[in-house]
């Protein structure tokens, strides 16, 4: 997370390919919530932070994309996320 | 600390493993959070518009698999919120709904929805077309003969918010077959009425009222009754064939493309109008006066501002590449009230491809990149563009690249824009993947936006005010190109002058045995 007065920036996602399509503000929380595509070898969250975990990939998994929900608060900071899809040969994108 | 109390949903929990392969391909296309005046347990949910795709073999589903059909199908899945004493947040189990009922013959791809602020209800419009299917043997002998006959339509659907049932949902074809995509659905404020965005080259009723067919792709914006879900027209017009429609054809040129993208309502706080709706979009043609002097031909963002009761235009705007050699892509708005209270000034957002740039100001793009532009009806002008960009690099392999979607856009309580996406380069996180996806808070007062971690994005500043924006003539460029040129020879003829007679004077004081340490500034005459 980054930021700076009032205005801030945040980076999730995994070290392949990764996209948010869609946000939604949240007026009565002030929370943001965003959906989009990650593309992993595991479902454990820790890999969707927003620093890199170091070998996270496990070279005898495939790789798997699913879609994810995420959400940042007023403050610019990822409160929580979380993926959802098939893990059955899927793919999740906004395109 | 927000909670989860569910994780890692797999889609296949209730899927009955069977010896054929499956492919299932989802395709996300947008998010609502939703807070309803009921009671009701889905009273604040988060809503998720897709699609899934199945390419071959049985289907998993968590929704309910029995309702899956062949082909493309689309769905709503719900994730309900609670909120804790201390008024942090969880998530819970999402469920949701197939939006197929045409049968098995078509594949529907929901591109937008929107939610009542009154009655929760769900609206959906609904692209469907069979023409994707004939691909897949096993679909194309299931489809239907009405199907096959009207292969392309829009689909509207209004869905109760507690049960997720269907209220009603309403099919509408062009005529001459032609295709037809529903981008963009909006509720006015009263829930009264819906407000339908999208493109095509066919003709009929709700695409405009046009009588023929295109030979370009157009936009329509059309008004339906949020109760039935038909086409709305003037009172007192008489029976329905002579009556005027709130329908209306969006279109530039001839010969010219303009697909419209997003749309955005604004209410008004008088009591018998429904506000204003502004429709945002890509066209290769151009509206109204060419005021940048652009070549035709390539794609520039438009925007197109309507008056929700009589259905006319009330002006627009394009921004677009100043070399008209880059495409400009219109993906998404705000709209708010202007400074004198009865104009209105709106934002344009959307995608840069390689090499545009929104004013000389900006440098030419290696990579794609996404913009922010402040349209003024007030004073019927572009008051600023900004180009959010990274610098050139030669030996960048991969060229950097910033892009969005048409969903990507909102607003927070105070006007600011959220900005979400996907980008190749380090903003926000060291070491970022191939991609990542990103959320960035663009403050529209100052115009700031938060200074990446590490790597090099811009954000190019630009004034493309018609007001500001000085298009000179040949006779005005020799003019002050010479102006210029006198300028500068007087102020260096000045400065030499200058120059040799301070040196002159420290000669002299040389010559007297002064330190030659001395500055040359304290031997200046005055």
């Amino acid at each position: 997370m980054s930021s700076g007065g009032n205005v801030w920036g945040v980076q999730l996602g995994s070290s392949f390919t990764d996209a948010a399509v869609a946000v939604s503000y949240d007026e009565v929380t002030g929370n943001t919530f965003i959906v989009g595509s990650t593309f992993s070898t595991t479902t454990d969250s820790t890999y969707f932070s927003e620093e890199y975990v170091e070998n996270y990939n496990d070279p005898n998994k495939e790789p798997i994309e699913r879609c994810f929900i995420a959400v940042v608060n007023k403050d610019g900071k990822t409160v929580w996320r979380n993926v959802f899809g098939s893990n059955h040969m899927a793919k999740c994108t906004g395109r | 600390m927000a909670q989860i109390i569910w994780r890692n949903v797999p889609v296949g929990d209730d899927y009955v493993v069977t010896e054929r392969q499956f492919f299932l391909h989802f395709s996300l296309k947008d998010v609502i959070v939703h807070h309803g005046s009921s009671e009701s347990y889905y009273k604040d949910a988060v809503y998720v518009l897709g699609f899934a795709k199945m390419m071959s073999g049985e289907v998993p589903f968590f929704i309910s698999k029995n309702s899956f059909l062949p082909g493309v199908n689309g769905f709503v899945i719900r994730f309900p919120l609670r909120f804790n004493q201390n008024g942090s947040e969880q998530i819970e189990a999402p469920s949701g709904i197939w939006l197929n009922d045409l049968g098995s013959g078509a594949s529907h791809f929901p591109l937008s929805f929107d939610i009542c602020s009154i009655s929760s209800d769900i609206f959906v419009a609904i692209t469907a077309t069979t023409s994707s299917k004939r691909s897949i043997d096993f679909i194309h002998e299931e489809a239907s003969s009405d199907d096959l006959q009207n292969p392309f339509g829009v689909i509207l659907k209004r869905i109760k918010f507690e049960t997720l049932e269907t209220i009603w949902a309403k099919t509408y074809f062009t005529s001459g077959n032609l295709d037809a995509s529903v981008n963009s659905i909006a509720v006015t404020e009263n829930g009264n009425h819906i407000l339908l965005a999208g493109s095509t080259r066919g003709a009929g009723d709700i695409f405009g009222g046009t009588k023929s067919v295109s030979l370009d792709l157009d936009g329509f914006l059309t008004r339906f009754n949020s109760s039935t879900g038909e086409i709305e027209h003037e009172h007192g017009a008489g029976d329905s064939v002579h009556a005027k429609f709130y329908t209306t054809r969006i279109k530039s040129n001839l010969y010219r493309d303009d697909k419209v993208e997003a749309m955005c309502y604004l209410p008004t706080r008088e009591k018998h109008s429904n506000g204003n709706v502004l429709v945002v979009g890509t066209s290769d043609g151009l509206f109204g006066e060419n005021i940048y002097n652009w070549e035709p031909g390539t794609q520039r963002a438009f925007a197109q501002l309507y008056d929700v009761d009589s259905f006319s235009s009330i002006g627009g705007n394009q921004v677009g590449d100043v070399d008209s050699t880059a495409g400009v892509e219109g993906l998404g708005c705000t709209i708010f009230p202007g400074s004198d209270g009865n104009k209105m000034d709106f934002h344009i957002l959307g995608n840069l491809e390689a090499g545009a740039r929104l004013s000389d100001a900006n440098q030419s793009q290696l990579g794609t990149s996404i913009f922010v532009s402040l349209v003024s009806f007030t004073e019927d002008s572009i008051l600023w563009s900004k180009q959010f960009q990274f610098e050139k690099n030669s030996s960048d392999i991969v060229f950097p690249t910033i892009s969005s979607y048409k969903n990507s856009f909102d607003t927070d309580n105070n006007g600011n824009i959220l900005i979400t996406g996907s980008t190749s380069e380090n903003i926000y996180r060291k070491n970022s993947g191939v991609e990542d996806a990103f959320l960035m808070k663009f403050n529209i007062r100052d115009l700031s936006f938060s200074a990446p971690l590490s790597g090099n994005l811009q954000g190019g500043f630009a004034a493309e005010n018609s007001s500001e924006n000085i298009v000179l003539t040949s006779w005005q460029i020799i003019v002050l190109t010479f102006c210029a040129f006198s300028v500068g020879v007087t102020i260096i003829r000045k400065f030499v002058s200058k120059q040799k007679h301070a040196i002159f004077v420290h000669e002299l004081q040389l010559d007297e045995g002064e330190d030659d340490s001395l500055p040359i500034n304290n031997a200046e005459i005055t």
